[in-house]
């Protein structure tokens, strides 16, 4: 299935909901918020998915049909500045990543923030320790950029995390 | 010289709307607009609307010289991370020292007040006087984020300094001295 399936992306729909909800509620990040006021927040942004929304710009990933995860750009106001995205992706299947979605997943997206959203830049942060995510990001033209230390609050206390961008004039020259 | 840093008072606006509407900052482009009023320039320094930016006046020995800036926007900025950042307004007011002791006093302010995990600042490769100042306070490199903003060549890249919650505990018990 990895290598053969089909993946695309596009705006969550209210019947996604249920399958988000219940991935988050599996995930074990401590940021994991099972309150009513978090399900609310879920629907607004499954309602402004597809478009530029409170910084946001939220695709469902789909894969041979089924809804496979989320992929995010972030832009918050005074976070980062205009044309520069931060990209987030999750997988709902762990035992599906690794198998190609997210890479082609982040590769769709990443096309679409450079040719549809005016990105000059693209960076993502990942767990230093996240070998296969940083092997995505650098296959797709990456460059790793530095350490942050101390950055991610976790259950076993704040992690390293590390920086990759990808400017416009590296992915033009990818194509 | 005494340095704090406290919530705008509208008796500040002045200074701030001098250096908003300076032409020589903003390039002339305001000359045909109307000045801030004073509605403009509290919107902008209480960042009104604007729940994950704060800012604080720079106030040396009683006179407004500048501001503090601090982000926190999640999730780019994750919790208890915060990113500063200091203007000193007038360019006969840099090179006192003002910038480094308005950094070294809001990072010990966020640690401190706001239990910050850790305190980043971004700031231009080539500015060697701001570079300077965050590692004099204890400040570490960590790397280069190209093109942040839009220039030619290496122009808008960003160098990111932090300081982690173990670094400042080291650091600090220096910083008494200093006020």
């Amino acid at each position: 299935m990895s290598s053969t399936s089909h993946v695309s992306l596009r705006p969550l729909l209210p019947g996604d909901l249920e399958s988000l909800w219940g991935a988050r509620m599996r995930s074990d990040e401590p940021w994991a918020d099972s309150s009513d006021a978090a399900r609310r927040k879920l629907r607004d942004r499954v309602a402004n998915s597809g478009r530029i929304s409170h910084g946001e710009l939220l695709l469902g990933i789909v894969s041979d049909g089924r809804l496979a995860g989320e992929i995010q750009a972030r832009q918050p106001e005074m976070g980062l500045p205009p044309g520069v995205f931060e990209i987030g992706i999750e997988i709902f299947d762990p035992t599906a990543r690794g198998g190609g979605i997210g890479r082609r997943a982040l590769g769709l997206f990443l096309a679409h923030l450079f040719d549809e959203e005016k990105a000059h830049r693209v960076q993502l942060t990942t767990d230093i320790d996240n070998a296969a995510m940083r092997r995505v990001a650098e296959h797709l033209g990456f460059g790793f950029e530095g350490t942050l230390r101390g950055f991610m609050p976790t259950k076993d206390g704040p992690r390293d995390y590390v920086m990759y961008g990808i400017t416009r004039e590296a992915w033009e020259a990818t194509r | 010289m005494t340095l704090t840093l406290r919530p705008y008072r509208p008796a500040d606006y002045d200074v701030v709307r001098r250096w908003i509407d300076d032409p020589v900052i903003t390039g002339g482009f305001p000359t045909a607009a109307p000045l801030h009023g004073d509605d403009e320039v509290q919107a902008i320094v209480h960042d009104e609307h604007r729940p994950n930016h704060d800012r604080f006046a720079v106030v040396v020995d009683g006179r407004v010289v500048g501001e503090a800036q601090v982000r926190h926007s999640p999730p780019v900025f994750p919790l208890r991370v915060f990113g500063l950042g200091i203007t000193i307004f007038d360019p006969a007011d840099r090179g006192n020292g003002f910038g480094r002791e308005a950094q070294r006093a809001l990072t010990d302010q966020l640690f401190r007040e706001r239990e910050a995990r850790r305190v980043q600042a971004e700031t231009d490769p080539q500015n060697i006087a701001e570079r300077r100042a965050l590692e004099a306070i204890g400040f570490t490199a960590e790397g280069v984020l190209r093109r942040y903003f839009e220039g030619e060549g290496d122009l808008g890249d960003l160098v990111m300094y932090a300081m982690t919650r173990d670094e400042w505990e080291e650091v600090s018990s220096g910083w008494n001295s200093t006020g």
